[in-house]
């Protein structure tokens, strides 16, 4: 008897464990016992899926004639997670493992239970044709979603942990036939080297792994549609997704990836090329339209047709700021409108959009604040921002056209032009993860050109 | 990196902040800015030698689509020369003139006759002023010219940029001329530019552009009337619009002829230039007529046609070979046509008063119009 | 040939169609500019052949590096100082001629040493690039302003004022001996490969020229001289045209887009052509910065690991910019480029010598392996 007590005492390792754990009130801690034998549970209940705990592991617990055939049962369950030191053991916890102690031996199984793993609804990128339904929040899901669209032995998921205070899973996603190894050692270096208290989602890790702490460019792009993951794990990029976000980061990534909508592939040829055109049409037009408006009016008149400059001189007089003033205005007064519009639930922001842009534009036309040849500048321009598919490059470009407007205030018509080249220079020196941000992607490139280092 | 990013950045600000406090002169805003639009000369009524310079000056209006008619101001000041006048007008107004859009420029038929050589450098010199300006000849005075305020003139357009280049009014009877033209047919041996005169009727509510005006080297200028410019314009310029009438038998047929090709070749007779030989070719419809007409009989007016053009073009070619004027540019082709030390343009000018002309000339008639 | 290659030889000659080049040429029309044009195509293209060709035998290596390796320092540290002034020197020069172009033609208020500054703020930055994003950036660019350029430079042959008759008025003084100063002139669009030695270091294959890359080069730089001076004498006049200070600004301003965006020709034009030369003299003081660097160097301007040489460099580039240019006259710009052109053959001679040491010593430590150890 006295050594059936014992058995009924839970082990050593498993009191520690649920001391460490404790106050919680989550933490459940017992055993089970039937005929003389025993087991000892140690699991948190918030994280753990009591269904699924009932049906594989108490169950079987009473369907079995001995201890030994329990613990063979527990030590065959697919979902058996490797047991090292107790802190881990301690973090696996958190994450929904249940701790099973069969006389001396220790399982360590996972029984999650994820509240939020349905696939959400495309909000960010829609598209009218194309997949409808993106990542989940839940890892597992997510990587189902990836591996039910590209069935291909060479996609390797690799997962790890974060090493900040959430301990969070993320998982690598790459084809290893596909892949660029320099980004993939680099990524994982940057990943290892991550040294920041506390990480949300993919947007934060997205802007740890940059490298840089402070830039206008994105240096990877966050994405929730799944054909675009698969899109790009097929062109050798390498994704990652963090546990319980429902966006995936992708790296490395050049600045023509963020002018691809997913829609351009589902299109005819010449559909998909008028598109691309339109958009970026839109992006030169509201990045340079504000600075364009103050070289032309303030420094060279002479290039707009008589007309035209009859027009917009008419429609300047009374305007008492000069007209950098005038476009700084109004384009923060668009950046606020904008700005308030995302923050707002959608039924106030379309007042807000109704009462700043109409009404607000046409009084300050009326009251002679601001031209109404302006008013047409900045509303092209808002409209034209949104032409960019992916919201980080439209967020890029609403900060580079207050660069230009700066340096063409400062030196005109050929300020611009010399501008616009700075940006482009400044785009090609920036890297994302070893690749060349701003190139063209000519075959054979590599064979020709030397990428390294120097 | 961190701490080389801030140097950038801080040296970067200061320097554009010293050039902020620089930029000041330069930046002007476009409500700050007067826009000449036509600029007259005359000659000084006061100053010998000297310019009367008046600037039509093209005032924004608050809402154009609100106001019936384009307002203009007007300035006049003489000077010694173009650019001095410029210079005191400058201080007659509160804002900046602005050169830019200055598209016309007027001269006094009188100032023709002299050497052009001292105002046009004002022009050619000043990087401001559009090469593709247009230049005409002004008669009576460029003053008189640029008051005009025609009755079609609808606001923001102004109405001496829309009778040239094909802007506006396309018709064989204006001839375009831009300043780099104009320099340049001016100061080159073998061809003589021509302008286009703008007249006003006597209310000076319409402008009036029909005619124009040869320029010789040495002050020499010789007018072309209507009928003459319409041959020159069309065979040279290539100008559309081309009506013909031909009155014969009772017979009126007006031919609008749509396409104008001409060529040329110089004949030589050993080392002179002998003969030039003009093809022509011409084709249209017909436009109106006082009889009816029949298709099959369309080969019998091309002939009719061909012949009384001929005689047209022969004499429009002997009149200014008889002034020893040359706007077709028949010496600069027959230079061309040389190696320079073989010094062809003196052989050119000495026979050139002498020179036969052949003009072969080819009239094709499409169809009878809509109706025969 | 590798891409790279075209694009540095194209982007010198789209340059240099437009500020000194056609005026000097243009300034000689009477005395033998056409023969000068020929025989510079000729010599052009073979110098593009044989410095291809010395260069073949070294993929991925830079002048420096090679002059480092093989040729003693005493002769290799002269020789690096003269080609870091030449290439210096280019750039100064094209920002001088647009300082002017630009004050004369899109600004006229602004003050010169504004003008300056918007150039040379940017082209630092260049200079402070790595090479190979300077590549791609010369790629980009090029690539996506050719097609205008071709667009531009089309619209200028085909308009109905270009006057073909001067030009074979121009074409009759094809008999006169070729001129001295004309002929350097000439060759100096065709000289853009030269800066092979230092992006050599960053293009690996195909450094090569046969009979059809030949051609290419030989049927482009035609093309670039033959407009460079024959078409401003369409539109200017032939004869008239001596005393124009930009034959090409004038040119591009006779003409009009009648239904363009912008009606005057002449600020598209500006604008691309003002990009472009950006770039070339983004390239020059690139080149200017790497020579000087590997001429001199010192280890005390590493500081918290970072280089800070190449700043003092630019620094010095700066001021000698900012002091020359404020005090120089267009006239003494056209001096100083003729000047520039005419020591070309010196800088060939220096060139293509310093190469043939480089193939000396480099055999000659082939045959002592022990000793290069």
């Amino acid at each position: 008897m006295g050594s059936s007590s014992e058995k009924q005492q839970p082990p050593e390792l498993l009191l520690q464990l649920a001391q460490q754990l404790s106050p919680t009130k989550d933490i459940v801690q017992t055993t089970l016992h039937v005929d003389g034998m025993a087991a000892h549970l140690l699991y948190l209940k918030s994280a753990v899926d009591s269904i699924v705990l009932q049906k594989t592991i108490i169950q079987p617990f009473f369907q079995v004639t001995s201890l030994d055939d329990y613990a063979s049962y527990l030590n065959s369950d697919p979902n058996q997670t490797e047991m090292a030191d107790e802190q881990t053991v301690l973090v696996d916890l958190t994450k929904g493992n249940v701790l099973v102690a069969v006389e001396h031996r220790f399982f360590l199984l996972e029984v999650r239970k994820v509240g939020f793993n349905e696939v959400q609804q495309i909000t960010l990128e829609p598209t009218i044709h194309g997949a409808q339904l993106g990542l989940s929040e839940s890892l597992e899901t997510s990587l189902n979603v990836i591996r039910q669209r590209y069935h291909k032995p060479s996609l390797i998921f690799d997962t790890m942990q974060l090493k900040d205070q959430s301990n969070r899973s993320i998982a690598l996603v790459y084809d290893k036939i596909t892949v660029n190894p320099r980004a993939l050692q680099l990524i994982k270096k940057r990943l290892d080297n991550l040294d920041f208290p506390l990480i949300l989602s993919s947007g934060d890790l997205q802007l740890y792994l940059n490298g840089t702490k402070k830039s206008l460019f994105p240096a990877c792009l966050l994405t929730e549609r799944p054909d675009r993951l698969v899109y790009n794990i097929s062109a050798g990029k390498i994704i990652i997704i963090v546990d319980g976000s429902p966006h995936a980061v992708i790296a490395p990534v050049v600045f023509f990836d963020f002018m691809v909508s997913m829609e351009d592939l589902y299109h005819g040829y010449w559909i998909s090329i008028l598109t691309i055109i339109l958009r970026y049409a839109g992006l030169l037009a509201c990045v340079i339209l504000p600075a364009l408006y103050v070289g032309i009016t303030s420094y060279t008149p002479d290039v707009f047709r008589t007309e035209l400059a009859l027009t917009v001189a008419a429609s300047r007089i009374g305007v008492p700021y000069p007209s950098f003033m005038e476009v700084f205005f109004m384009l923060l007064f668009i950046e606020f409108l904008t700005e308030a519009s995302i923050r707002l639930p959608s039924p106030i922001s379309a007042t807000a959009t109704t009462v700043g842009g109409l009404i607000l534009g046409t009084a300050a036309v009326e009251a002679a604040l601001t031209s109404n040849i302006m008013i047409i500048v900045v509303s092209l321009v808002a409209v034209s921002t949104f032409v960019i598919p992916i919201n980080e490059l439209g967020f890029a470009v609403r900060g580079l056209r207050f660069i230009l407007l700066i340096y063409t205030t400062f030196f005109g018509l050929a300020g611009l032009a010399i501008g616009l080249l700075g940006i482009v220079l400044f785009l090609a020196n920036k890297e994302s993860f070893g690749e060349s941000y701003l190139k063209f992607g000519w075959r054979k490139r590599k064979k020709e050109f030397r990428t390294g280092e120097g | 990196m961190e701490a080389a990013s801030r140097i950038k950045l801080v040296v970067l600000s200061i320097l554009l902040l010293c050039s902020s406090i620089l930029s000041a002169c330069a930046f002007k805003d476009i409500d700050r800015r007067l826009f000449v639009s036509v600029i007259g000369i005359d000659p000084a009524e006061k100053i010998e030698n000297g310019f009367k310079v008046t600037l039509k000056i093209a005032i924004p209006f608050g809402a154009i689509k609100q106001s019936s008619r384009p307002t203009f101001a007007y300035l006049s000041e003489e000077g010694e020369t173009v650019g001095e006048a410029i210079r005191m007008l400058e201080t007659h107004v509160d804002k900046v003139l602005e050169l830019g859009h200055m598209k016309t420029i007027v001269i006094n038929e009188e100032l023709l006759k002299d050497d052009l050589e001292e105002f046009m450098n004002f022009f050619v010199r000043r990087g401001d002023v559009q090469m593709i300006a247009y230049v005409t000849a002004a008669r009576p005075s460029a003053e008189t010219i640029l008051k005009v305020e025609p009755n079609t003139e609808a606001p923001a357009s102004i109405s001496f940029f829309n009778f040239f280049g094909e802007t506006g009014t396309e018709s064989p009877f204006i001839v375009t001329t831009y300043l780099f033209e104009f320099r340049r047919d001016y100061f080159a041996k073998g061809i003589d530019p021509v302008l286009p005169i703008m007249e006003t009727n006597k209310d000076h509510t319409e402008l009036i552009v029909n005619k124009s005006l040869v320029i010789g080297k040495k002050g020499k200028t010789l007018e072309l009337d209507s009928i003459m410019t319409k041959y020159y314009n069309s065979l040279v310029h290539k100008a559309s619009g081309f009506s013909y009438k031909i009155q014969q038998d009772g017979l009126h047929l007006l031919l609008n002829l749509d396409v104008v090709k001409m060529h040329y070749k110089i004949l030589s007779e050993g080392e002179r230039p002998s003969k030039i030989v003009m093809h022509i070719m011409k084709s249209g419809v017909v436009g109106e007529s006082n009889k009816p007409l029949s298709p099959k009989k369309l080969s019998e007016y091309d002939k009719l046609a061909e012949d009384a053009m001929t005689k047209k073009v022969r004499h429009l070619l002997l009149y200014l070979q008889e002034e020893n004027l040359d706007p077709f540019g028949f010496g600069l082709r027959y230079r061309a046509s040389k190696l320079h030390s073989a010094d062809p343009y003196k052989a050119w000018e000495e026979a050139y008063p002498e020179i036969d002309f052949d003009i072969i000339m080819k009239v094709e008639l499409k169809s009878t119009g809509v109706t025969e | 040939m590798n891409r790279f290659l075209y694009y540095l030889i194209l982007l010198n000659m789209v340059v240099n169609i437009v500020v000194e080049v056609p005026k000097i040429l243009i300034d000689h029309s009477h005395r033998g500019a056409i023969t000068s044009m020929l025989l510079a195509l000729v010599i052009g293209v073979s110098f593009n052949w044989i410095v291809i060709k010395l260069f073949k035998e070294h993929p991925g290596r830079s002048l420096p590096e090679l002059l480092h390796d093989y040729v003693p320092s005493w002769i290799s540290k002269p020789i690096l100082l003269y080609f870091a002034f030449t290439w210096f020197f280019a750039g100064f020069l094209s920002i001088a001629a647009f300082t002017f172009l630009l004050k004369r033609f899109l600004t006229p208020e602004m003050s010169t040493y504004i003008i300056i500054s918007t150039f040379v703020f940017l082209i630092s930055y260049g200079i402070l690039m790595k090479t190979q994003s300077l590549l791609n950036s010369v790629e980009l660019i090029l690539v996506l302003n050719l097609p205008i350029v071709i667009f531009l430079i089309s619209k200028v042959y085909s308009d109905r004022s270009m006057e073909w008759d001067y030009v074979k008025v121009a074409l009759t003084y094809s008999n006169n001996p070729p001129d001295y100063s004309a002929v350097t002139a000439a060759i100096y669009p065709l000289l853009g490969i030269v800066n092979i030695i230092i992006f050599n270091r960053h293009i690996l294959e195909k450094v090569d020229m046969r009979m059809k890359q030949f051609f290419i080069i030989l049927l482009a730089g035609a093309a670039t001289l033959f407009t460079s001076y024959f078409i401003p004498l369409g539109y200017i006049g032939f004869g008239v045209s001596e005393n124009v200070q930009y034959p090409w600004i004038l040119t591009s301003d006779s003409i009009r887009l009648k239904y363009g965006l912008i009606e005057r020709f002449i600020f598209i034009f500006l604008l691309i052509f003002l990009s472009l030369s950006f770039l070339n003299t983004t390239i020059h003081w690139h080149v200017a910065q790497k020579l000087l660097d590997s001429f001199h160097r010192t280890k005390k301007l590493i500081i918290n690991e970072k280089d800070y040489n190449p700043y003092v460099w630019i620094v010095v580039f700066w001021v000698i910019t900012f002091i020359g240019i404020g005090r120089m006259t267009e006239y003494q710009l056209f001096l100083y480029g003729k000047y520039f052109f005419n020591q070309q053959p010196l800088f060939a001679v220096v060139l293509i010598g310093s190469l043939m040491l480089i193939k000396r010593g480099a055999k000659k430590k082939w045959k002592q392996p022990a000793e290069s150890n």
